[in-house]
């Protein structure tokens, strides 16, 4: 039982470790990409021992710099939920961790009960932006109304795409277990059914409002949107749970339509493979947020439903005339 | 045209007229009429639609015991509101009589600078149609001077109060401005309804310093009014003390200080299409503008020596020269800055996104941008062929040194200020290859060796400045110390104009119809200091300040 703990506690830290990692790969791609050029490179030599290689652990430095931080409460907040819902928030990202599967760290032996992680997985990111915007509610500022008004025109559609890509590829596999349908794509599901992993990156990209979908967080608009009024330690929870959920969306995207890497006899392969993969899907994502400038909300709501009705309904046809054809 | 303009303008006016001389704004000989304070109104009604005139600025000068005068500098226009002589208006009235019927009642061009003669010299305009402080705070130095009851029947009001839900107030500090300035907006749902604008939250005093310092020691103030158009700043107060000196610059030092401004022009217009990209959410953009700009910079460095405060006009010339292999590796990097500049229009114009975002946002049509006084690239993405350089030439812009064309579009809208800004850039590599091909080819000296002589009387310096037509206005009375010094900045004006070009947009549009003007708010933000607490008025001195300081 001990033993176990440790295991778990141990396989959070990695994961969370990792979601650092992988948040720094966004962040260092958006710096190659704009062609921006850091101290390491036109500081002296001398001085780049004393600055250190901040390049690699940036994200970490910010969150870690939140927690220093004073944390200021409105004083027409509603307080309790204002403090509560960053919390739940970065709790509900850290029950998915143990949920995700990898070659090698087989976590889900842990979880054999339970055969609809799928489901747990769904609900927990819903609700994650579900207590954002709660506790944004709950903090009274205008910006923060703005920011939660146009996140929510779009994730009405964005979580349609979400939830259709997800079953689509559970009717596929016929399951809701991660690892089931790791395990069961003898050809990996984006080849199969291209469109249900559109409508994921259509989801990625809302969800994380990245450009040109991020008019609810976009700083010259709306300061940050729905979290404006967040500051010191609650912004830094904030912060954490959006790197961690960064990185969860990432491996499960992998897991789902990339056979989770396992192209291998070799199981640490398979595991570097995996980790690559999520790294160019990162990439990818990062790519598209930097060619594009930021749609307005209205500008957006005249399309995104339209692609996102669209591939949903494609990715759920396609699974059935599979479903139905094979097997 | 001018002669029989001026000779209407002298047979309409006679009656009123008391007596007339002569003022040197650039090159051009302009007149100055000085009539009684009563016949302000009327004049200011023939001039501006009798002769179709645009309003300058209006210039309010503290003359101690003897009271104060005001200046109305007018610019005629022909039928395509094309500028093409200046007249002055001047009157004189006691500090016991200190009211003058408003102009802004007629014209909002004369709006900001009647607000800030009311609060910095307590003139009283009658008729003003929004007597609130402008630079000030809105609570200074009590509610009734600060016009607040006056103010609450204009409609808008903006005084810090308990708010509705539907007013967001953008700033004083906020991501999309950067600077100091309170824009609120009332918004039903996501569209605009009104908005007011309010300066003053970078209050530096800078034209009272001007008046303390002599005419050698302002170079090295003026050039610090902005960092993006210092060398528009210092070229501008030079021609002003040129023309009250009666000094001449030789060629080569007219050509080297044209290269300045023109290449302060492409660096400034990069810096703001990489801010209308970042306004957009265009980071990428914004980042790769900004990277082009540092060449341009790179280029004023070798130039002026420095990359902030690159002032290169002195009286009567310039500060350095260029020798002859400088001259070549600057026109080797302005090709490389022309290509670059070439890519970053095929992005801005194949990117739909960006399209999309800027077309049809912020329309100021050309009625309304010369009702309103728009100026610069504002004025002439609204059609209207509006450029110092070319309707009142200075330095080496006459068609006997260089030959360009002014840039104008017709769209009005964000989109063509965009349009504008990035032409204007190709423009001015243009230029800046004339200057450096004449510089290769004409010798003589920089910088004048006549002497000159300070005498009474008044200047005026006008140039082009990235952002629009900038002013300086300079009064001598015989000491070596301006007795007073007015500065017109173009944000000045295209800032008046923002509340008007906001209202029926969307709240995402704000930060770019805002940024379209591209706003300075350092150029614009100016105050006289004050002793609150004990509600005594009184001018403090730079000395004053300094023995504060060591205190």
């Amino acid at each position: 039982m001990i033993i176990e703990i440790i295991f778990f506690i141990g396989l959070i830290i990695f994961n969370i470790f990792l979601s650092f990692i992988y948040f720094s790969l966004f962040r260092k791609m958006n710096a190659k990409l704009q062609g921006r050029k850091g101290l390491l490179f036109i500081v002296p030599k001398d001085l780049r021992k004393i600055i250190g290689f901040t390049k690699i652990m940036q994200q970490f430095y910010d969150v870690v710099k939140l927690f220093y931080k004073e944390t200021i409460i409105p004083k027409n907040s509603h307080r309790k939920i204002f403090i509560i819902s960053p919390i739940i928030s970065l709790i509900l990202s850290i029950i998915i961790i143990p949920f995700l599967y990898f070659p090698v760290i087989n976590t889900y032996q842990q979880f054999r009960f339970i055969s609809f992680d799928l489901i747990i997985i769904t609900y927990a990111i819903i609700l994650i932006h579900v207590f954002w915007n709660i506790g944004a509610y709950a903090s009274g500022s205008p910006w923060a109304y703005i920011g939660i008004e146009r996140s929510e025109k779009l994730n009405f559609f964005a979580q349609i795409s979400f939830i259709s890509s997800i079953f689509s590829i559970a009717i596929l596999a016929n399951s809701l277990s991660i690892k089931e349908i790791v395990l069961k794509q003898s050809i990996p599901y984006i080849l199969l059914n291209p469109f249900s992993a559109i409508a994921f990156i259509l989801f990625t990209l809302a969800n994380f409002h990245l450009k040109p979908f991020d008019m609810s967080e976009v700083e010259v608009e709306v300061v940050s949107g729905p979290f404006t009024e967040y500051s010191g330690k609650l912004l830094g929870l904030i912060e954490l749970t959006k790197t961690i959920l960064f990185y969860i969306n990432s491996i499960i995207f992998i897991n789902i339509f990339l056979k989770s890497g396992e192209f291998f006899s070799s199981s640490i392969i398979n595991l570097f493979l995996l980790l690559i993969l999520t790294g160019l899907f990162i990439v990818f994502l990062s790519i598209i947020n930097n060619i594009f400038p930021s749609y307005r909300i209205d500008q957006a709501l005249r399309f995104y439903p339209i692609l996102v009705i669209m591939f949903s309904i494609l990715s759920l046809i396609i699974s059935f005339i599979y479903r139905i054809s094979f097997w | 045209m001018i002669e029989s303009s001026i000779k209407n303008i002298l047979e309409d006016l006679s009656s009123l007229i008391i007596e007339t001389h002569d003022i040197k704004i650039n090159k051009q000989l302009s007149k100055i009429l000085t009539i009684n304070k009563e016949k302000l109104i009327d004049v200011a009604k023939k001039i501006l639609k009798n002769y179709n005139a645009r309003l300058v600025h209006e210039i309010l000068i503290d003359l101690g015991i003897d009271g104060f005068k005001i200046i109305q500098l007018y610019e005629l226009l022909d039928k395509e509101g094309k500028p093409y002589y200046h007249i002055g208006i001047e009157s004189y009235f006691s500090r016991e009589e200190s009211k003058v019927s408003s102009l802004a009642a007629i014209t909002y061009q004369a709006n900001w600078a009647e607000r800030e003669a009311m609060e910095l010299l307590g003139i009283e305009f009658e008729g003003h149609p929004d007597k609130r402080h402008l630079f000030l705070p809105y609570e200074w130095p009590n509610e009734v001077e600060a016009g607040m009851e006056e103010a609450k029947k204009i409609g808008f009001n903006v005084f810090p109060k308990p708010e509705p839900p539907n007013i967001l107030p953008i700033g004083p500090y906020h991501p999309a401005l950067l600077e100091g300035v309170f824009l609120r907006l009332k918004v039903d749902g996501e569209t605009i309804v009104d908005a007011d604008l309010k300066p003053g939250f970078n209050h530096r005093g800078i034209m009272k310093l001007g008046e303390e310092r002599s005419y050698w020691r302002n170079l090295y103030l003026f050039e610090r009014v902005c960092g993006i158009c210092s060398a528009d700043h210092t070229n501008a107060y030079v021609l002003a003390v040129e023309n009250l000196f009666n000094i001449e610059p030789p060629d080569r030092a007219k050509y080297i200080r044209t290269l300045g401004i023109e290449l302060e022009r492409i660096a400034s217009h990069l810096l703001w299409l990489g801010i209308a990209g970042d306004l957009i959410g265009f980071k990428t953009f914004f980042m790769w503008c900004w990277r082009e700009r540092e060449k341009a910079i790179d280029l004023l460095e070798r130039l002026a020596g420095n990359r902030v405060t690159k002032g290169i006009a002195r009286f009567g010339g310039a500060k350095r020269d260029l020798k002859k292999e400088e001259i070549d590796k600057m026109i080797e990097k302005l090709e490389d800055i022309k290509k670059s500049v070439e890519k970053l229009i095929d992005i801005a114009y194949n990117n739909s996104i960006l399209r999309k975002r800027t077309e049809d946002i912020g329309i100021l049509d050309f009625s309304n941008a010369k009702e309103l006084g728009a100026v610069g690239p504002v004025a002439r993405a609204s059609n209207w062929k509006i450029d110092v350089r070319h309707d009142c030439p200075f330095d080496a812009y006459s068609p006997e040194y260089t030959t360009w064309d002014v840039i104008t579009d017709n769209g009005k809208d964000v989109w063509a200020r965009v349009i504008v800004r990035v032409k204007e850039i190709l423009v001015s590599i243009d230029i800046c290859n004339q200057c450096l091909n004449a510089l290769k080819e004409i010798g003589g000296e920089i910088i004048t060796s006549e002497k000159y002589e300070i005498n009474k009387g008044e200047g005026v310096g006008k140039v082009e400045a990235p952002r629009g037509e900038l002013i300086y206005y300079l009064m001598s009375n015989g000491e070596p110390i301006p007795y007073c010094v007015r500065i017109r900045t173009p944000s000045y004006r295209n800032n008046a104009v923002v509340p008007f070009i906001l209202k029926g947009y969307k709240i995402s549009d704000a930060p770019i119809i805002y940024g379209s003007v591209d706003p300075c708010m350092s150029c614009t933000d100016r105050v006289q200091i004050v002793n609150v607490k004990t509600g005594e008025k009184k001018n403090v001195t730079l000395n004053d300040l300094v023995k504060g300081v060591n205190k």
